[in-house]
């Protein structure tokens, strides 16, 4: 006879210890969702890590599609990550170089900073002085406006000829 | 079958009969790692109802486990969702060279002595309700006899909570021995493959385990 078989009858009436009838498909509930809400979790990038990897195991042998996977996902990587740095050390030296040149130019050799590209070449014209070309934006689509500050020869300083489009007719 | 054995197999165990009807912790049929085998393939192929099969079909042995190790109700479940989601996550790397049951029993016990690890001794114990059959089986009744004659009335819930007491007082590795052996009914030979230990090591264990035990619950055994 097993010097312990008492302990170990005793020790097997733990079986009875159970949870509720209903907890098994409670849980099994619980785990699909559980599934569920991982599957949404999952990151972007190992969606398109995922997808790499299924891509390079239609083209290459199933052994290899984890090393093009991996070796296409560095070089996306680096491409990404120099592009991003190699733009940002170029526009440094230009930004700089154009807070040294007059406004007209520096506009000219921004152009991505969305500026009315009108506005720059008619301000490249040296005949032109900033404040007409201002004046003449401001009552852009008023003919008599325009007539008065007309181009040109007949040009004439608006600063003291202009009369403020409301006032008219009074 | 490669895995688990039918518990007649092992000549060194002395208990049989009738506790053996209230839990069928072991798998023993062919058919039933067959089964298995098959459910393992479908999930392998994304057919997620063939892993909910074996979920449901591994949840009451995997949950005695996890609770006898862990004397929380709560733990166990939180910690079944973890198991079943790793072995869920690792299915595909799982090539059948032991049965699903010795595969998943593995995970449950690696998960949970890394769970009581963390956990750490400061445990708060929460305990199952005790089935009612309890009252009618021959173990239970000659204790209650016994101890009605001579010194008190025991009763259900004092003998879950010394019962539990007592295994929490185990160190990790013993209880788990005692968990798997006793409680849940393996064998030497299957503890020794869940656990990755010798045959020697899991009888060595079992004997501490089983002599501690004799002394925490000496009014019970007597």
């Amino acid at each position: 006879m097993n010097e312990f078989e008492n302990i170990q009858r005793l020790l097997r009436l733990k079986q009875y210890e159970k949870p509720a009838d209903d907890f098994v498909e409670d849980f099994v509930t619980q785990f699909r969702e559980r599934q569920r809400a991982e599957l949404l979790r999952q990151s972007a990038r190992s969606l398109l890590w995922e997808r790499m990897n299924t891509f390079f195991s239609d083209l290459v042998s199933p052994k290899w599609a984890t090393a093009s996977a991996t070796a296409a996902f560095a070089v996306v990587a680096a491409w990404g990550t120099l592009g991003l740095v190699g733009g940002t050390s170029h526009a440094g030296p230009e930004l700089a170089l154009a807070t040294a040149e007059p406004m007209t130019v520096a506009l000219q050799s921004q152009p991505s900073f969305a500026v009315d590209s009108e506005l720059i070449k008619e301000a490249s014209d040296p005949q032109m002085e900033i404040e007409n070309i201002l004046l003449s934006k401001h009552f852009e689509g008023d003919e008599l406006a325009s007539s008065l500050t007309g181009n040109g020869s007949n040009y004439t300083p608006i600063s003291t000829q202009l009369v403020p489009v409301s006032d008219f007719g009074r | 079958m490669d895995g688990l054995l039918p518990e007649s197999s092992d000549p060194d165990r002395t208990i049989s009969g009738h506790m053996e009807t209230t839990a069928e912790p072991i798998p023993a049929s062919s058919s039933s790692a067959a089964e298995d085998r098959v459910l393992v393939e479908r999930a392998q192929a994304g057919d997620t109802r063939a892993f909910d099969e074996l979920v449901r079909k591994y949840t009451p042995k995997l949950y005695g486990l996890v609770y006898n190790m862990t004397s929380n109700r709560e733990d166990t479940a939180d910690l079944l969702q973890e198991i079943f989601a790793k072995a869920y996550r690792s299915l595909k790397r799982f090539m059948g060279k032991s049965s699903f049951y010795t595969w998943i029993y593995s995970i449950s016990v690696n998960m949970t002595l890394n769970f009581l690890k963390k956990r750490g001794r400061h445990a708060k114990i929460s305990l199952d309700d005790v089935d009612s059959g309890i009252q009618n089986d021959p173990e239970f009744v000659k204790i209650t006899t016994a101890n009605r004659d001579t010194v008190r009335e025991v009763n259900i819930h004092e003998l879950q909570k010394r019962l539990n007491a007592a295994m929490m007082k185990l160190s990790e590795d013993h209880r788990t021995v005692v968990t798997l052996y006793d409680v849940q009914g393996l064998q030497h030979n299957e503890i020794s493959k869940i656990l990755g230990v010798s045959e020697g090591t899991v009888r060595s264990r079992l004997f501490y385990a089983h002599r501690l035990l004799q002394t925490y619950l000496e009014d019970f055994v007597k």
